[in-house]
């Protein structure tokens, strides 16, 4: 936005920033701090898991993820961003609980269950909170990608500490202490999360029915519009990078490289997530010629693991291209929330998440197939389709100002200003299509003598309606902008303009109607 | 019954004519089009009604003033203010 390229961010606010954001980054250290991941297959095995109980806990994944997930967005929305990250971390300390008390297999599908339910609540919700406490200290979104950068930064660290430690911890201890570790660190990771200062951006435009909340929410999701190519690059970027966490180590197992690969190589790709950050925040990535060049990169590393045979050019290509897609999945990210209200943002962030899930599980099964029948090096075509797509969207999206808020479209406020039952039916054989009610004057309802009661009805309908609505009829009615200088300002069409103004004073319109007529008029 | 329906095909139905109210304020509609519409206004008390209350909550919009709006979306206002003023400068 304008504001962005013209105001720098000054030196107090940004420690002001960074002191408020301090506990968000401890609790994205400790979170990720999951010792239990190194060593959790091997104590899955320990209590009984074959191939088909691994397959049923990608199953209790599969559905608890995308079911929870943007009910927890809304939730965020509606009642408290805090809360639900409070509430993942606690879901988290349960996970690894009952993971590491788990005699069997059944209850560690609970804990499974528990860690779905993690992930739900925190996807979405964290860069939305992250998003908004920015616009709140700084006024612009113009510090998100430095901020995301070093939050990914920081579970990256705590990744490859908890694949370090985890493993000598075990060793030291056992398998199961090695999960109740973990617990204390995510209830101190929620204790972080609760010492933060929430901002208050989606209370002020609260109070909407949850109806129309879930409808906006799904809407400014699914709508055609500029949001689109954003979204469709979400996805493909961290299918993207799902996919090399996923199925990179089989194209280690496919070159039957000794086992000492494994180790450096894990740590190279999560380590790549941090290196990502790095890069994400860097200023040429949105610029066309860096966002060209990030798009060859990835296209000529997917190549590279259809193509070579050489462990190190495999893994080099593998921790390139996963640094590469975390790098543009940063300013794809700012760009999806610059263009989402506030109101809505962790339910569509989180809506985002879903689609992603939805996408990766019939990609993984599609890979994992390919792999079987024709070998890893083929499944690589795979992922060059997709770098192919990520490729072009990044020079369309990436080298794009983020705009002005999409608004929702009108299909819902479009609906007729005045009920249709108010008039005369289509098939009304004297006079169709004309009043049947017409609207009663309010000249004689003494409108001139409860002006300001009038006015306060007229204020109260304006904080009900949709942003969209309500950011027209205040340019245009109140500070009386001239028709087309609003469009200009929002980017909408001088048609759009009109539309919104006119559901808008509709709106207002009912319910004047409703104060001075009572309640028989609507 | 408050309407006097024209007989011609080109008639414009109230129910119609209600959806352009706001395009026939901003003047922004076709010359012919406008021309039915007031030919319409001066047969039809429920239409003039319809265009009265529009007119008195654009009225009524008009008394508030931009303090009275700015908390009910204090920051979305904050930068819309500054887009616009920066797309009039340009």
């Amino acid at each position: 936005m304008a504001v962005a390229a013209e105001k720098r961010v000054a030196v107090p606010t940004r420690r002001a920033l960074r002191r408020r954001l301090a506990p968000l980054y401890a609790a994205a250290f400790l979170q990720n701090l999951a010792l239990w991941v190194p060593i959790e297959k091997l104590f899955m095995t320990g209590i009984g898991f074959d191939a088909a109980g691994v397959g049923l806990m990608a199953a209790v994944y599969s559905v608890v993820v995308p079911v929870f997930e943007v009910p927890s967005g809304v939730l965020a929305d509606r009642w408290s961003r805090r809360g639900v990250l409070v509430l993942a971390c606690l879901a988290a300390a349960l996970s690894a609980a009952i993971g590491g008390a788990s005699p069997n297999v059944a209850t560690y599908m609970v804990s499974a269950f528990f860690l779905g339910i993690f992930f739900a609540m925190q996807s979405g919700t964290f860069e939305s909170v992250v998003y908004d406490t920015l616009l709140e200290e700084t006024g612009s979104s113009d510090d998100f990608e430095r901020v995301i950068g070093r939050v990914r930064v920081v579970e990256s660290v705590a990744l490859v500490t908890s694949a370090l430690t985890g493993g000598v911890l075990a060793e030291l201890l056992s398998l199961r202490v090695t999960y109740f570790l973990t617990v204390p660190l995510l209830v101190a990771a929620g204790v972080a999360v609760c010492l933060f200062r929430e901002p208050r951006l989606h209370r002020a435009e609260e109070s909407v029915p949850l109806r129309r909340q879930l409808a906006t929410t799904y809407r400014t999701l699914l709508q055609r519009g500029r949001l689109r190519p954003v979204i469709a690059l979400t996805i493909a970027a961290a299918l993207t990078m799902q996919g090399m966490l996923e199925f990179g180590p089989l194209w280690l197992v496919a070159l039957a490289v000794p086992a000492i690969w494994y180790g450096p190589h894990w740590a190279g790709l999560t380590s790549a997530l941090g290196l990502g950050g790095l890069l994400g925040s860097q200023r040429w990535v949105t610029r066309r010629s860096g966002a060209a060049a990030l798009a060859g990169v990835m296209v000529a590393c997917t190549l590279v693991l259809v193509g070579s045979t050489a462990p190190a050019v495999v893994v080099g290509a593998q921790v390139v291209l996963t640094a590469v897609v975390v790098a543009v999945g940063i300013p794809v990210t700012r760009r999806l929330h610059d263009a989402v209200p506030s109101a809505v943002r962790a339910g569509v962030a989180s809506g985002v998440g879903t689609l992603t899930w939805l996408t990766f599980v019939p990609f993984a099964l599609l890979v994992g197939f390919v792999s079987d029948r024709v070998g890893v090096g083929d499944a690589g075509w795979l992922f060059v389709a997709v770098a192919v797509v990520c490729g072009v969207l990044v020079i369309t999206v990436l080298p794009t100002a983020p705009t002005a808020p999409v608004a929702a479209p009108l299909h819902e406020e479009a609906a007729p200003t005045f009920p249709p039952d108010r008039f005369l039916p289509d098939d009304d054989p004297d006079w169709p299509g004309h009043w049947a009610v017409p609207p009663a004057a309010w000249a004689g309802l003494g409108t001139e003598v409860h002006d300001a009661e009038a006015a306060a009805e007229v204020r109260t309908a304006l904080m009900e309606m949709p942003v969209e609505l309500r950011r027209v009829m205040v340019l245009r009615d109140v500070e009386g902008r001239p028709p087309g200088d609003v469009a200009r300002a929002l980017g909408i069409s001088p048609r759009d303009e009109q539309l919104r103004l006119h559901a808008a004073r509709g709106l207002v319109r009912s319910r004047v109607a409703r104060h001075l007529e009572g309640r028989r008029a609507t | 019954m408050n309407g006097e329906p024209g007989t011609g095909g080109t008639e414009e139905r109230c129910v119609d004519l209600v959806e352009q109210l706001t395009a026939y304020l901003d003047g922004t509609l076709p010359v012919e089009e406008r021309r039915r519409i007031e030919q319409h206004l001066e047969r039809c008390e429920g239409c003039r009604t319809a265009l009265a209350q529009w007119r008195t909550v654009v009225r009524l919009a008009g008394r508030l003033t931009t303090a009275d709006v700015a908390d009910v979306d204090p920051l979305l206002r904050d930068r819309l203010m500054a887009t616009f003023l920066e797309a009039r400068r340009r």
